[in-house]
């Protein structure tokens, strides 16, 4: 069963999200809504699997990832960044993201990245989606 | 009684006790460790309700000197660990936070030394918190269970001895009835026959 993914950042097909969509093709489903969208497709759909927030765009970031949380406490949100810095890593993590990321334009090493993050915390559904 | 003990871990013996002291003034009783293997023996000696690990504890001047958060990801996994570090770097944040390969990240906050006593003190106030509540979820489920049990039990008890006081008034009724050849004590043993099976039923029925 594919893995369901919903970014959260621009309305418009920018080329790192061409780049994020052709790197989860191999997992799953990509779905991309803005910040302002979020809330209310969340609440229509059933939880997403992985939920990447891309921080550049998101104002408050932690606000952001407490408000999924309590809305969606079984999707994993992982915030990604092409400026990473620790303090805004750790406000991410103590808001209860999953990862802090840095946004990469390759998209085997952006593969990569969801397959160490999948592997960490969705184990069982990566072993059923290799044994098919 | 101390609020809390807490194993502090860094190799520069001067910020240590400066910590250790100012953290002690807070209530918490500090038991000092100023390398890996000392920490490791204290953590596994128990009794730690937190620790805060420095992440070069070999040589500071080392980038490479990681040896704080290889401890922190090894050692004592269910003791909560801040890690507390002079050179933060995002990388760092993320192999403090991030979780391990069991599900567990090795550490539940990341402070730097530049952020100041108040700062640690704030990391340290939100970990123990944090560590009661999951504690005190265990027991508030548990306490929430039993007297939800209890009501159930009390729920149940009521149709039973209905239906056993039933059986004995009908029993009573049913023996005046024989003995007298009343037919109103007849309809009323088989009255509260009636009820002693509806009684039975609902009773076992409850789940």
């Amino acid at each position: 069963m594919p893995i369901n993914f919903l970014l959260i950042g621009r309305p418009e097909d920018t080329g790192w999200r061409r780049i994020l969509r052709q790197a989860l093709t191999p997992l799953g489903v990509l779905e991309t809504v803005s910040e302002a969208d979020a809330g209310e497709r969340i609440a229509q759909y059933r939880c997403h699997a992985i939920v990447i927030i891309d921080a550049t765009v998101i104002e408050n970031v932690p606000e952001l990832v407490s408000r999924l949380r309590r809305q969606c406490p079984e999707s994993r949100i992982v915030v990604a960044t092409a400026s990473p810095t620790w303090q805004r890593a750790r406000d991410a993590f103590r808001a209860g993201a999953v990862d802090y990321i840095r946004k990469s334009w390759d998209s085997k090493e952006m593969l990569n990245a969801m397959r160490e993050i999948l592997s960490r915390s969705l184990s069982d559904e990566m072993e059923a989606m290799e044994e098919r | 009684m101390p609020k809390a003990t807490i194993l502090f871990t860094d190799n520069d013996p001067d910020f240590l006790k400066t910590r250790a002291e100012f953290l002690e003034e807070e209530g918490y009783l500090v038991i000092p460790a100023a390398n890996p293997t000392e920490a490791r023996r204290k953590l596994e000696l128990g009794g730690i309700d937190l620790a805060i690990v420095d992440i070069r504890l070999e040589n500071d001047d080392d980038e490479r000197d990681t040896s704080g958060l290889t401890l922190a990801k090894k050692v004592a996994r269910t003791v909560p660990k801040i890690i507390l570090t002079g050179y933060p770097a995002y990388q760092a944040v993320r192999e403090a936070l991030g979780p391990a390969q069991d599900g567990l990240p090795p550490a539940v906050d990341f402070v730097a030394k530049q952020e100041g006593p108040e700062a640690l003190l704030a990391a340290i106030r939100r970990a123990l918190s944090a560590s009661e509540r999951r504690q005190a979820g265990i027991s508030v489920a548990e306490e929430a269970e039993v007297p939800g049990i209890r009501v159930q039990a009390q729920r149940k008890m009521w149709p039973l001895i209905g239906a056993f006081a039933s059986l004995i008034l009908g029993a009573a009724m049913g023996f005046g009835a024989v003995v007298t050849g009343n037919p109103w004590l007849f309809l009323g043993a088989l009255f509260f026959i009636v009820l002693m099976v509806v009684g039975l039923v609902v009773g076992t029925s409850m789940e």
